[in-house]
């Protein structure tokens, strides 16, 4: 006998999940089902509105029916597992993906179009940036910065578009890399990734999980990130509590992937995402909605977008 | 009966349906994750396996007629939220496992090492697994699964399912001092009866 048939031969199949458990897992799916039902109802009734409104009425009553039955926390439960998921899933299609590399003389070029918010005292307009890192396939060789400030003065030179250079792409000083991070250094493992970036956890932030969310998605809004740090760092993700996912979420130059985000209570519900592809695991944008009215925002408004594309260019600027 | 990738099917237009799939396979699900990570979390990963199942289900690949490889690999991801609960239940089921593994691997070992410590060593090889590793050993050994199912689940190909579980056992007769190394040849399942059932 073998060590894995000796393995197989501890298998338990004695145990049994309880009733009360069973009926409230049955429910709480029931509950999903009957939220789909309800959307799918009001998709319909968008569509035809001479349907009679008994559909809305029967869907209102197994909400409320499954509503009694599930716990109230059976949504953000249902959100975050469902996050989890297409974190997971992400992170397996990135380690197969045949991720973008620079040949030698080569560079990996990320292309950020964003709409951040420029606020002074009387509220915030939305200004439109560009920004491309040059990162060459050669690591003693400089980084390229192109960047249109839209709106603004560059901070360099005074103009609105400026063109700079640095090892390391340590463009605005020597203490300041363009990815604070050295990619060798992130665990393979999305266990030891999530250690990793909660062990460097030194106080900032509205929360623990804020600062680690914000921390991974530094390092990934890059776009720079190879495949298997990638991989594990969006299994890290999903270790975060309260991190949910939106489906077909459009990026600002209309691409659409899968919103990864939070809410943070403590800054009044705002809410971070990421937008990933979830086939190859690469940000392809990002974007901040507004958790109360702040500054001219109303309620779940969109405060920022962005569209990050990772390419392999022969030449920098 | 419908197959459950007919069932599957069928919810995309009557979402109600996918409620059969529960009631099918939810306690298989519940024993997989009951014998990782203990009851209580273990009805946390049955309902949730479901949530996200229904998610997902447009996905669902209905050429494959058993969706249980599907669920339990639903249910392998969600459970990597809880590797210190997991962590803890290995230490658990120490006992357990030593008294099925550790006569006939001390025979294997030709009595070199006593039980206890034997027992001690599996056990920290166990917990010391790659994160893949023991997700495939465990689907294997404790949710059943053949390996072309294990492969489905874990969204790879059976090779690499074949060449996790010859790595996990590899370290598992390291750990008891075995230093025969045969070549895992066994495609499907040929002996799945537990001794508990």
């Amino acid at each position: 006998m073998d060590e894995l048939t000796l393995l197989r031969n501890t298998r338990d199949d004695s145990r049994e999940p309880s009733p009360t458990a069973l009926t409230a897992g049955r429910a709480a799916l029931l509950g999903r089902i009957a939220d789909d039902a309800t959307y799918a109802t009001a998709q319909h009734r968008k569509k035809r509105r001479w349907m009679p409104r008994l559909t809305w009425a029967a869907a209102g009553v197994a909400a409320a029916m499954t509503g009694v039955l599930v716990a109230g926390n059976v949504t953000l439960n249902a959100q975050s597992a469902y996050a989890s998921d297409v974190l997971r899933s992400a992170a397996i299609q990135t380690i197969h993906y045949a991720d973008l590399v620079a040949g030698s003389d080569q560079y990996l070029r990320s292309h950020t179009h964003a709409r951040w918010g420029v606020c002074d005292n009387t509220g915030c307009e939305p200004n439109d940036q560009i920004l491309d890192v040059y990162m060459p396939a050669d690591p003693g060789a400089e980084w390229t910065l192109y960047r249109d400030w839209g709106n603004m003065s560059g901070v360099l030179t005074g103009e609105s578009i400026e063109t700079t250079r640095a090892v390391d792409g340590r463009f605005y000083g020597p203490d300041s890399s363009w990815v604070n991070v050295v990619f060798a250094d992130i665990p393979l493992d999305g266990a030891a990734a999530y250690e990793w970036i909660d062990a460097q956890y030194n106080g900032g932030s509205a929360s623990r999980d804020e600062d680690n969310f914000g921390r991974i998605t530094d390092i990934l809004r890059s776009g720079l990130v190879p495949a298997p740090q990638r991989a594990a760092l969006l299994d890290a993700l999903s270790r975060i509590s309260g991190v949910t996912a939106t489906d077909d979420v459009a990026n600002l130059d209309g691409v659409t992937g899968i919103a990864i985000g939070r809410n943070e209570m403590l800054r009044a519900g705002q809410r971070q995402e990421i937008i990933i592809d979830p086939d190859t695991g690469l940000v392809i944008g990002e974007r901040t909605m507004s958790g109360t009215t702040l500054f001219g925002w109303g309620v779940s408004e969109q405060m920022s977008l962005t569209a990050i594309e990772t390419t392999v260019v022969d030449t920098a600027p | 009966m419908s197959p459950d990738n007919d069932v599957i099917e069928r919810s995309a237009r009557e979402p109600a349906v996918f409620a059969t799939l529960y009631d099918r396979h939810a306690p298989s699900v519940f024993r997989y994750a009951a014998q990782r990570l203990g009851d209580h979390a273990a009805d946390d990963v049955m309902s949730e396996t479901f949530l996200v199942a229904f998610e997902r289900r447009a996905a669902y690949d209905v050429t494959v007629v058993d969706a249980r490889p599907w669920l339990l690999g639903i249910a392998t991801r969600l459970m990597r939220k809880h590797v210190r609960l997991e962590a803890t239940a290995w230490k658990g089921m120490t006992a357990d496992l030593a008294a099925q593994i550790v006569p006939d691997l001390i025979d294997l070992a030709g009595a070199r090492i006593d039980a206890h410590r034997l027992t001690q060593r599996l056990a920290k090889a166990l917990r010391r697994l790659p994160e893949i590793d023991r997700d495939t050993l465990l689907l294997y050994a404790w949710g059943n699964l053949d390996y072309a199912s294990i492969a489905t689940a874990m969204e790879v190909p059976v090779g690499t399912v074949r060449s996790r579980l010859n790595r996990a056992r590899r370290q598992l007769r390291r750990a008891a001092g075995i230093e025969t190394l045969e070549q895992e040849t066994d495609h499907g399942r040929t002996d799945t009866a537990p001794q508990h059932a």
